[in-house]
Formats: structure tokens, sequence, C-alpha cells
């Protein structure tokens, strides 16, 4: 029997690992896609060959992805493998807004969730944020031609600039990437021989973020720039006994597809004690168990395996309460170079607390036309619109570029500046994730992701064009001659609160302490877990702080354990050279 | 088409998940469903294309997916064209239709490349401008 199994290990259950771990657990990581070996090997900056290997299925890319059905005209952007979805993910690790937490008093406290927020308080959470900043490391990002220009823009409209992590005002500022910053000659040449570890360190600005982030070329692999947690936490996980005096290294099972957790008992004595999981590529299942399980398999994938599982849904919000951010896309047509398919994929952002933010985007060709113009619900601009709604962002275009106008619109990708916008949304038990009546796959029962924009409360939408024409106002600051709003359908690059954490038993899956109400030794540690929203900012860093707290609450509850992240006073960083002994000595 | 990106997209379809008898795959079923919608927008298109949407000019074409994007032939119909038109264009200006999947290696330089002006890849790039006021470090409240 394991002291504790974890299911995936992506953003959110490699954090739990490294911490057990470090603490002498024995830990089981049980990741359903591949643990990439050689990443500069394996990651092609290719966007079309990248989409077969680092994506949501099977880790053979001969097969297609795992499906999974939409009520809405979007998909989820999920990753599978060791890193989940912080192998493609842009690395903003802004934190929440305070006022999505209990016990908030500012001025503007009315224009929240007020009805779903976080069990504990903002301050409570700080000290947890401050250990992941640490560890990642989260740096403040440095500026590149797109990013000069969304400054440019924000000046214009006079916004406030926020010096500080903490968000109390309406402000823009340079994102807090978990992305070391560019050092030696990265950034500061295309020349590959110069671009190699140790003469460039950190992001070379080479702009290609989705593709997983191997740069730079021959780095040690803790020392890769994008701090997915396939190099900062999950190599800490696995050798924790090397430079951890208590530690003890955790192992994991990659292309191991959990599709069962385990109890014993009934009612209110209902306990997990392990899992079941299938090899993807024999077929052979196997079981496992332990004394605590969590669940870190993801928004859409936790409610699915509860559900599967046949765990109890008294209350009915297993599932209940998807938050997406509401996301909507603008783009300005520039007059001037913005360099919009090099540097980091997002390095700069805006933050209006109560409303949500937005944030600068680019990336490659493909990618670029599908997110900034084709995806709509309201049809081909100029030609017909089916929304229903008078569009007032001010955008000069409205809906999605096709044909001619499409081509025009992006001649010239590096004189684009495009921005996401990121909605503080309500939690409401009309967006959720339940199970598909088409036919199951080989892992179950597939999941059925309703986020329609049919459901967004009336402040969702009202939070939504705010943001969004602040968003046109910025690109007009910036000089843009043209900017063009395709009204895109929810985006589902964040997903939130699918099984979330609440003080009230009635509309809530787990406890402040991130453990299921109803299963004993059953935590939950990924974006599912999180009450609400965050307030708009990227969701990642606020998983990964409480995913802190909540191994430091398996600890205290079931293995006799102290906390550590107040009693200790720093961390050791993944960047820290006894990791990359670490890593070296065990062949990572 | 200039794009080669025909075969890639039939794949991705096909891929995308399970199609309901009659149909051998999804692609076959898009097929049959936009040229069902087709023939209520021109029933007898004439060229050299062996489907009756492919055929149709590009008005005609913008027309079939007004209908289906207008909700009255069911939600279904909604997310099929916006998914088309979204993957159509992934597809077309992505480097899917030139590249070898047993090499890893581009056969020409994309179509989407030459009329987006995109560079190509690289393993960096020079645009670091500093830091905003100088400032490298968030402070703590």
């Amino acid at each position: 029997m394991r002291d504790v199994i974890i299911i995936g290990a992506g953003g959110g259950g490699a954090v739990v690992a490294k911490e057990l771990a470090e603490q002498g657990l024995d830990v089981l990581m049980l990741e359903a896609g591949r643990h990439t070996g050689d990443a500069e090997q394996e990651w092609p900056l290719y966007e079309s060959a990248s989409q077969g290997v680092l994506r949501w299925g099977p880790t053979n890319p001969a097969m297609g992805p795992w499906r999974r059905e939409y009520a809405q005209a979007s998909t989820a952007f999920q990753t599978a493998g060791v890193g989940g979805t912080t192998l493609q993910y842009f690395g903003n690790s802004p934190r929440a807004m305070p006022g999505s937490f209990a016990g908030y008093n500012g001025a503007d406290k009315n224009l929240y969730d007020n009805n779903y927020l976080f069990p504990f308080s903002y301050d409570e959470l700080k000290p947890y944020y401050r250990w992941v900043e640490k560890i990642l490391p989260v740096q403040t990002a440095a500026l590149g031609t797109k990013e000069e220009v969304f400054i440019r823009g924000a000046e214009g409209i006079g916004l406030h600039y926020e010096r500080g992590k903490d968000v109390d005002q309406a402000s823009f500022r340079p994102q807090q990437n978990a992305i070391l910053q560019p050092g030696g000659h990265a950034g500061r040449t295309d020349d590959p021989q110069r671009l190699q570890f140790p003469q460039a360190r950190g992001c070379t600005y080479c702009g290609h973020c989705y593709q997983g982030c191997s740069m730079p070329r021959r780095a040690p692999r803790n020392l890769k720039a994008k701090r997915s947690t396939y190099n900062s936490y999950a190599p800490m996980a696995l050798t924790a006994d090397l430079w951890s005096r208590h530690g003890k290294a955790a192992e994991i099972v990659d292309d191991a597809f959990v599709t069962q957790v385990l109890t014993e008992g009934s009612g209110a004595s209902m306990k997990a004690v392990g899992v079941g999981f299938r090899i993807g590529a024999t077929g052979e299942t196997h079981v496992e168990t332990a004394r605590v399980v969590v669940m870190a398999a993801g928004a859409i994938e936790t409610p699915r395996l509860w559900l599967n599982s046949g765990l109890p849904n008294d209350n009915g919000w297993v599932g209940k309460g998807l938050t997406t951010h509401a996301t909507d896309v603008v783009t300005g047509v520039m007059p001037f170079e913005t360099k919009g398919s090099q540097g980091p994929a997002s390095a700069v952002r805006a933050d209006f607390p109560g409303y949500g933010s937005f944030e600068s985007f680019g990336g490659m060709p493909g990618a670029y036309a599908a997110n900034a113009f084709l995806g709509s619900e309201a049809g081909i601009a100029g030609i017909y619109d089916h929304s229903g709604e008078v569009d007032q962002s001010g955008a000069d275009v409205v809906g999605r570029l096709v044909g001619p106008a499409l081509k025009e619109t992006m001649s010239d990708i590096d004189r684009l500046a495009s921005i996401v916008i990121l909605t503080d949304d309500d939690v409401d038990p009309r967006n959720s994730v339940s199970l598909s009546s088409q036919p199951a796959d080989e892992n179950g029962p597939v999941p059925l992701v309703n986020a329609q924009t049919q459901n967004f409360t009336a402040r969702t939408r009202s939070n939504r064009e705010y943001l969004t024409k602040k968003a046109v106002e910025l690109l007009k600051a910036a000089g843009a001659t043209q900017v063009i709003r395709p009204k895109a359908p929810p985006s589902l690059i964040h997903m939130q609160s699918s099984m979330r954490m609440g003080s009230d038993p009635a509309n809530s899956v787990v406890d402040e302490n991130g453990e299921a109400r109803a299963v004993q030794g059953l935590y939950i540690a990924d974006n599912s877990s999180l009450a609400n929203a965050v307030g708009g900012p990227n969701p990642t860093l606020t998983t990964q702080a409480i995913a802190t707290r909540t191994a430091e609450k398996i600890m205290q509850k079931h293995f006799g354990g102290s906390g550590w992240v107040d009693a200790r006073g720093q961390p050791i960083t993944s960047v820290d050279p006894r990791i990359t002994l670490a890593c070296e000595k065990r062949g990572l | 088409m200039e794009a080669n990106g025909q075969l890639p997209l039939e794949f991705g379809l096909n891929t995308a998940g399970l199609a309901p008898p009659p149909f051998d795959s999804l692609s076959e079923l898009i097929t049959f469903a936009l040229d069902n919608v087709t023939g209520f927008i021109n029933p007898a298109p004439t060229g050299p294309f062996a489907g009756r949407f492919a055929n149709l000019t590009w008005n005609e074409k913008v027309a079939v997916f007004s209908a289906m994007e207008s909700g009255l032939a069911g939600p279904e119909m909604v997310t099929l064209a916006n998914a088309l038109l979204l993957y159509t264009g992934l597809v077309s200006y992505s480097d899917a239709g030139v590249l070898n999947p047993l090499t890893g290696e581009l056969i020409a330089e994309p179509v989407g490349w030459q009329i987006s002006g995109y560079e190509g890849v690289s393993v960096g790039r020079n645009d670091y401008q500093g830091y905003y006021r100088g400032q490298r470090r968030a402070h703590e409240h």
C-alpha cells in the first residue's frame, strides 16, 4: 500500500507530489499521457507536428485525441503528459483577485461572485503564493516589441501601473510569468550557435510557448525557460531523496489512465482506498492501494472520473459550476511592427478588480489565425450576425474573418496585436461537466462539457463587455488602424470550479482543506477544486498555491506531520544547483 | 487548396470522433451535412469537384454557413460550421500541408507562412527590449 496516489502529474498533481515526497511519503503519480524523455527531440517546433504530441490524447500520435462532447462551438485546450496543460500554457502566474476570497472588505466588495467565495481569506493563501513563486520560480517578464505596443496603449488610456503582486485597482503591468527571463545571448540574437545553454539562459524569445518550450537548447531539464511542472515540480518529486534530508523519491507511471477511484465503507464512513487504472499501450488493467488518493486530472476529467467511479453526489454539485473566464479576443492591425509571432506568448496584462483581466498574446500563424479571427458566435464579418446582440465594444469589425478579409488581415502577422479577454465569470450550475450519452471510449463514458454563452449570467455578460470595450480602447490608443472582434465562443483555455471548494456543504464538493465532503481520504488538487473563477486572472498559480496548502493538510491529518510553509523560511527552488545535479544523477 | 491542407483536415476530422451509421467517418458525415444544406442554396451546382458544396460560388458557400449558423437546423450545425471554419483556417495557416510525418521535416515552405509573413520556426529571436521602467521584480505589498 502506498501512502499517497496522485491522479494526474499536471499543474496541481505534481505540486502535491513534490511537497509530500519532500516530507518522506511514498508517493505514486499516475499520468494518462507520456512522460517525455528528451523534450528537444520529442516536442517539434512545427505547429501541426506538436499537435499530435502535445494534446489531450493517447501517447501514440497516430491515434486520435480522446473524445469529449461539447455543448458549444469550442473545445478544451488541455494536454496529457507529465506537466499536463502547463506543457502548453503561457506560464502566466498572477495571483487571484483578493475579492474572490472570504473576509474581503474592499470598497468594491459587491462586484464579486459573492455567493461562491473561497472559504478562507486571501491573506491565508499569501504564504503559499510566495512559496510556489519561489519554487517555480515566477519572475517579472521582460518586454518585447508587442509588449511595448500594449503598454503604449495602456498608458494611452490612463491605466495605473501596478508594481506589486497584489491587485487592488484597475492597472496594467508586465506579467508575473513562470518563465526564466533572458540571460546571456537569449533574446538578443537568432543565431542558433549562440543560443545554446549556457551562453543563452532563460527565454530565447523563440515564440514557441505552444510547442512545450525546450529552450534553451542543451539546458538541463530543470533549467528550461518555461516552468511547466514537467521541468520544475515533477523532477523535484522524482529526485526528492537526493536533495531533501528526509525525502523519498516519488514514482511516476505514465500511459496510465485511472478509470476508478476505489472506496470502502458507505455513508459518512466511506473512504478512498485506491484506484484502478488502464495502461494505454497494452490495455492491461491494474489496481493500486493507498492511504490517501488525490484527484488532479483537471476540471473535466476529475468530475468524469468521480461520476464513472459511482461516488456520491448527494448535493448534485459534482461537475457543476464550471467557470471558463468567458473569453473573447480582440486584435488590432497596426501600421508598424509588433513582432506578434515572436517572444513569450503573453508577457503583459491589465487587471480590473470586480470585472476580470486581459492580456496580450501572440504565436505561430495557424493558431494565431484560428484564435484571433476564426471562432465566432456571430458569423462572418460584414455578411451575417446571428448573435442577436448589438455590439458596443467599439470594434471596427465584428464577426469572423474569412476569404479575402482574412488574407488581408493576416498578411503580416508581425503587425498584429492581440488581446484575450479573461472575464470574472460567475459560478453557475448550468455550466457543467457531466457524462455524455455518446459511446464510451476505452476509459469509460466520456465527458459532456457545457459552457454555453447562453448560460452566462448578467454579471458575466456585463463584465465581458466591459473588458472587451477597454481592450478595444487600449488597442486604438496604441495606434491600431482597425480592431477586429470575432465574438469568439468561450475558448476553454481556463477551466475552473467544476468540483468547487466552499464553506457551504450544499454547494461544494470539497471542504476548505481540499478533502471531498463525501469520501474520506480523497482530495482534489487541480483547477476543478477552485471555488470560483479567481476574479479573472489565470488560475494556475492559485491552483498550485492551494495544492501546496492541501499537501500540508494531508500530512497533518493522515500522517501526523505539521505544516512547513509558514514554519520554514525559504523553499529550495527548482532551479537550485542541487536539483540540476539530482536530475543529472537520475537521468532526467 | 494551395496550402495542401485537405489530407490533414480530413485526418483531423476523422480522428476527432466517431460517426454514427451509416457513415464510415466523421468527414463523410460532414460532407453529407454540407451537401445537404447546399441543396437549399443551389440544388445543382456545376464544377470540377465531386462534392456539391465544393462547386458553389464563394457567396453561395457563405449562404450555406449562414444557414447552418442560424441555428434553425439545430445546435449541432452551429457547432459544425464554427469548427469547420476554424480548423480549416488553422490547417491552412499552419505547416500541416507540407510536413512529412515520417521525417518530421518540411518538404516546402508552408503557404500559410508565405501569406502571413511568418519568418519560420527558430530556436530564438532578437526582440528583448529590457524591463518596463527598469523594474525587474514585483513588490510584495
